[in-house]
């Protein structure tokens, strides 16, 4: 009975597998203690698996709408022609869903535990090894270089990234390239779960809350500016600096897009180079966190690599993917 | 619709909204689809596919009708919250009772509530705000905070107190919380607690009258009048309503003593 139950689990996609896993032990956290508060979505949640996920599903049906009917589908009786029209679409659930409630299930840990596990906030090391490096705070080094247009490039720079992974994710699907889409999504969570992992073990608060009585110069910027910081100080967790996922998601996307993509993987390291710049300007983040996800990348794109080449359900590997088939 | 600031909120309105419509789209396809394959199904299977594209039919439509309804009242609810909070009662009254035509819900009988208990029906106004809070099984801090608010002005602080100090777990009331338990404190006498409620505020910029009115009367325990002059005098007083003119009046009567 148990080697069949494992045999069962070797056999199923390594996501499935995972997102249950994480569930199982999220529903243990909320039965077994009161560390344990909500559940909410979040806005990495939301925008970075629901809207690729709700516009593949808009666009399932906008194309069932303009399909002429088959003379198959007039033969077929009421339940097949049901099961046939439901199909495309519990496919795209069947692909997208295990990413939504394992990046939900993270940010639950996450945002739960967080402070809980370690109170101490790591902002004074980070700082003072940024001031080693540097010799002072990149943030207060840049100072006398802020201009409200900088700072409105930037803000939209960095209001950018929520866009960075829906967009490559949602252009794989729709290019039926399924492996090279599993790939990156597999990728982007293991990215996600070291960066939480590192969150608990290092919760920052960033340059601009903890130097906020040493700034002499506002960031300005105009409308555009504004409004991005009012919408990120809306949805960010808190305490989430060391690395910096806003440059290591793209970082990654840039190694497989280097993988799949060849020619954008200049365009996209640019992309990433003015992302840093965006980070440590806007006092997000500390220089330190820049660097480390530049470790944090490489590490989860081989970590990645290594679980699903080995998973005995589906085994995935980057050479044997070139069109994702 | 919710201020976006309210994060929470915000993503399970645009969830709910999303997954409202998208099931709509997702009944109309199947819908049309069905008439499609109807108009072209062979004669024995004609009767089947007509009732199943009925019956598609009208829950497209009724997922329609309620989806609409529902966003209008909250559109209407938006729209008069926004009323409310520019002080303009009858209109925010008119538009909340246009929201729960479309749409009843115990948040636009509790708006209601508080417009009528500020707009002098306060009888039918706590009625309100009662069923509403047991219609949805709690209270929420919009209701709360103004019930709280409506007993502060009539002196029935016990029944206040109980309703701020719930509203203040929202830190949209939580400003005006303070100030309300700050200026209670005064009124009895208690000038060390309320210099102990206002002590993380002392040094902001006094925009608010209520704020006025505190922080002139704590500079005047401190035997800081032209202070206390100084600051009710950014405030004239013809732009005050009677229960703060006659405090302000008898502020200035105790300073210029």
């Amino acid at each position: 009975m148990a080697r069949k139950f494992i045999s069962f689990v070797l056999r199923c996609r390594l996501e499935n597998v995972m997102a249950l896993g994480f569930s199982a032990t999220l529903l243990l956290f909320f039965l077994t203690t009161r560390l344990f508060r909500s559940f909410r979505l979040n806005g990495h949640d939301i925008i970075f698996i629901l809207l690729p996920a709700g516009i593949l599903g808009v666009k399932c049906l906008l194309e069932m709408l303009l399909l002429s009917e088959s003379p198959d589908g007039e033969n077929l009786d009421t339940g097949k022609y049901l099961v046939s029209f439901f199909r495309p679409l519990v496919k795209i659930v069947r692909d997208w869903f295990p990413f939504l409630l394992l990046s939900a299930c993270y940010y639950a840990l996450y945002t739960n535990l967080m402070l809980r596990v370690n109170p101490h906030t790591a902002d004074a090391a980070l700082s003072k090894i940024d001031a080693t490096l540097l010799g002072s705070q990149a943030s207060f080094l840049l100072e006398p270089w802020i201009n409200p247009w900088v700072t409105d490039l930037f803000n939209l720079v960095y209001f950018s990234y929520v866009f960075s992974l829906p967009v490559v994710a949602l252009y794989l699907y729709l290019a039926k390239e399924g492996k090279v889409f599993r790939r990156v999504m597999m990728g982007y969570l293991t990215l996600m779960l070291l960066g939480i992992a590192s969150y608990l073990l290092v919760p920052a608060i960033g340059p601009a809350p903890y130097f906020a009585d040493r700034f002499t110069h506002d960031l300005q910027g105009h409308a555009i500016s504004h409004g991005v910081d009012y919408i990120i100080s809306a949805g960010r967790v808190n305490y989430d600096c060391f690395p910096s996922l806003h440059v290591g998601i793209p970082f990654l996307l840039a190694l497989y897009l280097r993988d799949y993509r060849r020619k954008t993987f200049i365009p996209v390291l640019a992309y990433v180079a003015l992302m840093c710049g965006a980070t440590i300007y806007l006092r997000y983040h500390y220089v330190v966190d820049v660097i480390a996800s530049f470790v944090y990348a490489p590490v989860a794109y081989r970590l990645n690599d290594f679980l699903l080449a080995r998973w005995p359900g589906e085994k995935i590997t980057a050479i044997s993917t070139p069109d994702g088939r | 619709m919710p201020d976006i600031g309210n994060y929470t909120e915000t993503s399970r309105w645009v969830l709910a909204v999303a997954g409202k419509y998208f099931t709509l789209l997702l009944f109309s396809v199947l819908a049309i689809r069905l008439w499609r394959r109807w108009a072209k199904s062979p004669g024995p299977n004609k009767s089947g596919n007509l009732f199943l594209a009925c019956v598609i039919t009208v829950i497209a439509a009724a997922i329609g009708y309620f989806s609409m309804r529902q966003s209008l009242g909250k559109l209407y609810s938006h729209y008069g919250m926004n009323a409310f909070r520019e002080n303009r009662l009858p209109q925010a009254f008119t538009l909340f009772d246009l929201s729960s035509k479309y749409w009843k819900s115990a948040d636009a009988l509790g708006q209601k509530g508080v417009c009528l208990l500020l707009s002098g029906d306060p009888d039918r106004g706590l009625q309100w705000i009662e069923e509403a809070k047991t219609l949805r099984g709690r209270n929420v801090p919009f209701e709360e905070f103004y019930a709280g608010l409506y007993f502060f002005t009539r002196g029935q602080t016990s029944n206040s107190v109980p309703l701020l100090v719930a509203a203040s777990a929202d830190g949209n009331y939580r400003w005006n919380v303070t100030k309300l338990f700050a200026i209670m404190a005064l009124d009895e006498n208690r000038v060390a607690d309320a210099a102990g409620q206002m002590k993380p505020f002392m040094q902001a910029e006094v925009t608010e009258f209520d704020q006025a009115y505190i922080m002139a009367s704590l500079k005047l325990a401190d035997g800081k009048t032209a202070e206390a002059q100084a600051i009710l005098s950014k405030f004239p007083q013809p732009d005050l309503s009677p229960m703060w003119k006659s405090r302000f009046e008898k502020l200035e009567a105790k300073i210029n003593h």
